[in-house]
């Protein structure tokens, strides 16, 4: 069962338990702190759940168009008009898609250097004048919220939380014993472990067709027949 | 209790020989008394701990002035001085809408921890798009940091005052001093055993000439 892997909460949930954990609800005093450190800790987490295909609409001034906060690598993109009709040629990143689709060679779309670059956050047009049109644009993106914070699935909210009492008894030493701060670190590293492997599974899941027939090959292969006796 | 009657207890408490008749008699030495012992007790009592209890809190809502308004990216307000408590909390509790069911701003702790924070993405991010108080006792104002396009005119913050005599609105008659019985005790405990006799000697500026008639003589 993928208990909590697609029902998504802000880092605001995993801050209100560890203020309760630490007893420190009464204050908003540490509130910013935390937050910061809940973002720490779901970012340096390796699961599929913290990325997204996410699409959206940008405005092009003066041939330039930002980025959306999150963006980690473009996908496609196309020119809107104001009516919201697409127009013109599709671009995609066409060395990534060479790398990692079988078949890309023959779809026919056009690599986007040709039209723009991707530079600091920007998409940045060979053609400098370009100005009043938008753009449609599907990426990868980090999993995030109307504020720009990464959004966790449920099954991250212990460890999310483990990590802020960590650093926070870690940051007021003199108030919190080695012991109970070895146990929120203990408890990061396992639940942190856990989700890792967690990852890993459901990754060889969704591969384990792949995986099979390509076994279901080898096995029936004549030259291992041979092997076999 | 009201504060009048915990005047009255600090009044007839046995004392020794702290205070005389006429300190007994003055409400603003007992006030003062009563302020110093209170902050006194919740720095002892909550020294490692943070679940205050709720009497020692106060709601505070601060009036809108038009004329005070300096910027379109804050609104200040007159801000009510709190004491410490520990060295993971101020008296200054939370701040947000009257309205109780809008969730309470988020805190900047100085000037300084604002510049950190613009310094950083996340709270950059937070700072442009949320709603912060900033309270500032070097000015006595509260400063409530906001986006352009959001007003904020209708606040309620909680803290620990200082001074809860002194609070707007605050009514010695009728209001509850902010304070539990058990404290109230310890504040009687602390006089008599002297430990904040240095507050008296500071507060106190008249004199028993020690005559029947109970002159008062004012200190040159």
């Amino acid at each position: 069962m993928d208990n909590g892997k697609y029902s998504f909460v802000s880092l605001e949930e995993a801050v209100s338990s560890a203020k309760q954990q630490l007893r420190i609800e009464d204050t908003s005093e540490h509130d910013v702190y935390m937050i910061r450190l809940a973002n720490e800790a779901i970012v340096s987490m390796i699961d599929n759940t913290t990325y997204i295909k996410g699409m959206c609409n940008l405005d092009i001034i003066d041939g330039r168009a930002k980025l959306p906060c999150g963006f980690i690598r473009l996908l496609a993109t196309r020119f809107v008009t104001n009516n919201g009709n697409y127009y013109g040629n599709t671009y995609v990143d066409a060395s990534y898609l060479q790398e990692n689709l079988t078949g890309f060679a023959s779809i026919g779309y056009q690599h986007y250097s040709g039209q723009f670059q991707i530079q600091n956050g920007y998409i940045v047009f060979n053609d400098p004048q370009l100005n009043d049109i938008a753009m449609s644009v599907a990426y990868m993106g980090r999993n995030i919220d109307s504020n720009g914070l990464m959004q966790m699935s449920e099954r991250q909210e212990r460890a999310v939380n483990a990590y802020i009492c960590w650093k926070f008894t870690v940051s007021y030493f003199e108030r919190y014993t080695a012991e109970i701060r070895n146990h929120y670190r203990s408890e990061w590293r396992d639940q942190k472990g856990f989700l890792a492997g967690l990852s890993a599974n459901e990754r060889f899941n969704e591969n384990k067709a792949e995986i099979a027939s390509i076994m279901n090959a080898w096995i029936t292969n004549d030259k291992n027949a041979l092997l076999r006796g | 209790m009201t504060t009048q009657e915990c005047l009255e207890i600090i009044a007839s408490a046995d004392t020794g020989a702290t205070f005389n008749d006429e300190s007994r008699a003055n409400p603003n030495f007992l006030i003062g008394v009563l302020n110093a012992g209170r902050a006194f007790i919740i720095r002892e009592r909550y020294f490692k701990g943070q679940d205050i209890h709720p009497n020692f809190k106060m709601l505070v809502y601060p009036k809108y002035d038009a004329l005070a308004q300096e910027s379109d990216c804050y609104t200040t307000f007159n801000l009510e001085r709190a004491i410490d408590v520990n060295d993971i909390m101020d008296g200054y509790l939370s701040c947000s809408p009257i309205n109780e069911e809008k969730t309470s701003f988020k805190r900047i702790k100085s000037r300084q921890d604002y510049s950190n924070m613009t310094k950083n993405r996340v709270s950059r991010g937070l700072l442009e798009r949320e709603i912060f108080w900033f309270p500032d006792p070097s000015s006595n104002r509260l400063f409530i940091y906001h986006p352009a396009s959001v007003n904020v005119k209708k606040i309620k913050y909680e803290i620990i005052p200082e001074e809860p005599t002194k609070v707007e609105g605050f009514n010695i008659e009728k209001d509850d001093y902010p304070i539990t019985m058990e404290a109230l005790k310890r504040v009687e405990e602390l006089v008599r055993n002297g430990t904040i006799y240095g507050y008296l000697k500071i507060r106190s500026n008249v004199k028993s000439n020690s005559q029947d008639d109970s002159q008062i003589q004012a200190e040159q």
